[in-house]
């Protein structure tokens, strides 16, 4: 019953939120900088994360970040009809590709985790970050294998706000974190992954 | 509260880990051991370093970019690049933030947002008109600006009209100062060597002349400088009937002081550290002023004014300088070689060339601006001069892009136009300033009109707005009236520190002959305003005696008109 409610309230929430950043959204379309601003509010911690997750360095992800509005604000009258957030971040996951692009590191890199062994890989990293413990089982899985991972244990989103993002139904996220889980569970310690940024999530609510 | 917080950490986790037995039944087997492992994970927690600083700037950043782009799609000339986040930290694209910000986006916000509409104005409002830019008029209830007669205002600042050569004494702060000080402002900014002609008053020096140059006979009066002209002239009028039939018109006031802007730039500002104070020990920022300046051969100085919303370019005087002239010393000689000759002076069509590339290089949006005309006011003297060698050629020339409203040019309370003005200094044969910039945000609000022709033309052949009087000579000289156009003129009200600039309906009468007399220096125009209550005003005004004097300040008497036949004087 409890977990029933909590679905109910889930998707109650995300419907207002999809209305109110459609009703932002139009507003926003007409000129109104104010809705975008809202939007932005919304947003930017979201998107910024996300980048980072990618690109694990501050600089990087700032600038990509700052790339992703102004695309948005700038082709704002483009967006149509679906959730905004799920245009945003498709904007975000192109800038991440064009700024390794770019970089001339590779073309086909979607991300830091398709960096290849070596200087390419740790100099665009902070050097702080302990990911060569999880870079290997990283690298072994597809870009939207591990943007399910980030999204879900790393940035803390629902399964129904991962498939509002990515634009695909519920039970095929689940399904593909589940296959994911699994090839991983046998390279890695698989705790370290899922529960490195949920940890994250509790400890910051806690302090 | 702790408790809460480990409820929510306990339920957090037991929801996430539901997550991963559902999705991976053999982790259940290992919960002990993922639990001790939640706790070890505190220590490599990821920060992700999220900068609310960077935020902050980036949505200033990216909300002045939209305007960037709206510009671009119109009018094709901004290509600011403002992606690169590195950028923006500077010093100089903080200029350009708050440049964009305040040409393009001050009076978007203005009349995008009900706050700025005043209080007691709110239910009234309707956006008559709004372009693409976001630029508008806001209509307002009738008699929203409240009392329009001059004379309830309090003195405006006139103490740069001495220096500007309008003949106007600076000290002479009444009312028909204050009309001479905003007429001659915009123009006159530029250089003091170029105002505005003045209108019709006989004594005036003339824009480009030296105040040695007398006009004509004079003998003291109420002081040793003070002399009566022997001819005096009267305006008649020559035009056809007048037929006034709107009873009431629209008065514009330009929305400015865009305080969410301001504060926005402060924000900005205020995140810097500074070494010898604490900025953050000051609160409730807001930018009032940015001043910059190009360190470099003919440099400007760039002025953006957030109170009154204008910007400014001038002479970064120190990058401008002539040093041979500047060592000339005693040496006349040495000095006329550096002046100007006629043939100097551009044609019309190459100054406009001149201002024209000077606005393109500034990416200037002239959206609201008509077609440009070179101010030659003070070609008036030199073709009346009879001895041209020594006419001393003025060195600046100023190229005005006049201000449009319903489809018409905006003028100054003498006829002259109100709008950019681009300042081209001769010498240098360069563009160096520029002056009347503001984003085009107005309210409006009706007013009754006068519609008593016999009124206007009495008032026309006072010297309007300007209301002149040229004192009794035996011989007296005609000015000429013809029929008036409608236009809308500029002025300034000052009331209890506040300064509204306002548009107003009014008559402009050209002056189709004027006398040869070499006295008359008058304006081409005369120009009445429409407003009833403010045709009251000058019915009721008090005017000054205006004459030309031996140099130094031009004394200002009054004397009374038929209605108000008490003397007043005018000094204050």
């Amino acid at each position: 019953m409890f977990l029933t409610f909590d679905i109910i309230e889930e998707h109650m929430a995300m419907n207002i939120q999809q209305q109110n950043d459609l009703s932002l959204v139009l507003e926003a379309q007409k000129g109104s900088s104010e809705s975008f601003g809202r939007l932005y509010d919304i947003y930017i911690k979201k998107i910024y994360e996300f980048v980072y997750f990618k690109t694990l360095n501050k600089e990087v992800a700032e600038d990509v970040t700052s790339t992703v509005f102004l695309k948005a604000w700038d082709k704002i009258k483009q967006f149509k009809e679906g959730s905004f957030s799920a245009w945003l971040y498709m904007i975000a996951r192109n800038a991440v590709t064009d700024h390794y692009r770019r970089e001339k590191f590779h073309d086909d890199i979607d991300d830091c985790w398709d960096l290849s062994d070596g200087a390419d890989f740790l100099g665009q990293i902070d050097n702080d970050l302990n990911v060569e413990i999880i870079r290997e089982a990283m690298k072994s899985l597809k870009t939207q294998e591990r943007e399910i991972l980030i999204m879900r244990f790393w940035l803390g989103l629902s399964f129904r706000e991962i498939a509002e993002r990515l634009e695909k139904k519920e039970g095929a996220i689940k399904m593909s974190l589940s296959r994911t889980l699994k090839s991983l569970k046998t390279k890695v310690p698989l705790a370290i992954i899922i529960l490195w940024p949920g940890i994250i999530n509790i400890c910051k609510k806690m302090n | 509260m702790a408790r809460d917080y480990k409820y929510m950490q306990e339920n957090e986790l037991r929801v996430i880990l539901a997550e991963l037995y559902v999705l991976e039944p053999s982790l259940k087997q290992h919960e002990p051991e993922l639990i001790k492992l939640i706790s070890k994970f505190e220590d490599i927690k990821p920060d992700t370093k999220f900068d609310a600083a960077f935020a902050a700037r980036l949505k200033a950043e990216i909300l002045s970019q939209k305007r960037i782009i709206e510009t671009e799609n119109k009018k094709g000339i901004f290509n600011l690049d403002f992606m690169n986040k590195k950028i923006y930290i500077t010093a100089g694209s903080l200029v350009v933030i708050s440049l964009i910000i305040f040409i393009y986006t001050s009076g978007h916000k203005n009349t995008g947002n009900i706050n700025y509409i005043a209080e007691s104005n709110r239910d009234n409002k309707t956006v008559l008109d709004k372009n693409n830019s976001g630029q508008a008029i806001t209509k307002l209830a009738a008699g929203a600006f409240g009392d329009l007669s001059l004379l309830n205002n309090t003195a405006a600042p006139v103490a740069s009209v001495g220096e500007m050569g309008s003949g106007i004494a600076a000290n002479s702060a009444a009312h028909v100062d204050k009309v001479v000080a905003k007429r001659n402002g915009i123009m006159s900014e530029n250089k003091s060597t170029l105002a505005v002609a003045p209108s019709v008053t006989p004594g005036s020096v003339s824009a480009g002349q030296s105040t040695k140059i007398i006009s004509g006979p004079m003998r003291a009066v109420g002081s040793e400088k003070m002399i009566v002209p022997q001819v005096s002239f009267k305006y008649v009028y020559k035009g056809e009937a007048l037929e006034l039939k709107e009873t009431s018109s629209d008065v514009y006031r330009r929305l400015k002081g865009n305080s969410q802007t301001a504060q926005e730039l402060a924000g900005l500002i205020s995140q810097a550290n500074f070494p010898d104070f604490d900025i953050k020990s000051f609160s409730n920022l807001s930018m009032t002023n940015l001043s910059f300046a190009e360190n470099k051969d003919k440099g400007l100085m760039v002025n953006l004014d957030f109170v009154e919303d204008n910007l400014n370019i001038s002479e970064n005087w120190d990058k401008w300088k002539i040093p041979e002239r500047d060592a000339c010393g005693d040496n006349q000689s040495c000095w006329d070689s550096f002046r100007l000759k006629i043939s100097d002076v551009p044609s019309d069509k190459d100054a406009i060339a001149m201002a024209d590339s000077f606005l393109q290089a500034h990416q200037i949006n002239l959206e609201h601006y008509g077609a440009p005309q070179v101010d030659n006011t003070w070609r008036d003297d030199y073709n009346k001069t009879e001895d041209k060698t020594n006419y001393y050629i003025p060195e600046y020339l100023s190229v005005v892009y006049p201000l449009q409203l319903n489809g018409s040019s905006v003028l100054n309370q003498n006829g002259s136009y109100a709008g950019i003005s681009v300042s081209l200094n001769l010498l240098k044969k360069a563009a160096s300033g520029l002056s009347g910039l503001t984003p085009y945000n107005y309210e409006s609000s009706s007013y009754e009109l006068e519609t008593n022709s016999d009124n206007i033309i009495k008032i026309a052949e006072n010297g309007g707005w300007n209301h002149s009087y040229f004192g009794s000579a035996e011989k007296v000289e005609t000015i000429e009236l013809g029929t008036p156009t409608k236009s809308y003129v500029q002025l300034n009200k000052y009331t209890d520190g506040r300064n509204d600039e306002l548009l107003v309906p009014a008559l402009v009468f050209p002056v189709t002959k004027a006398p040869d007399s070499p006295y008359y220096y008058g304006g081409k125009f005369v120009v009445v305003p429409l407003v009833k209550e403010m045709i009251k005003d000058i019915n009721d005004q008090p005017v000054p005696i205006l004459y030309k004097t031996m140099g130094g300040n031009t004394p200002s008497v009054s004397v009374p008109t038929p209605a108000t036949p008490l003397i007043r004087t005018m000094m204050k």
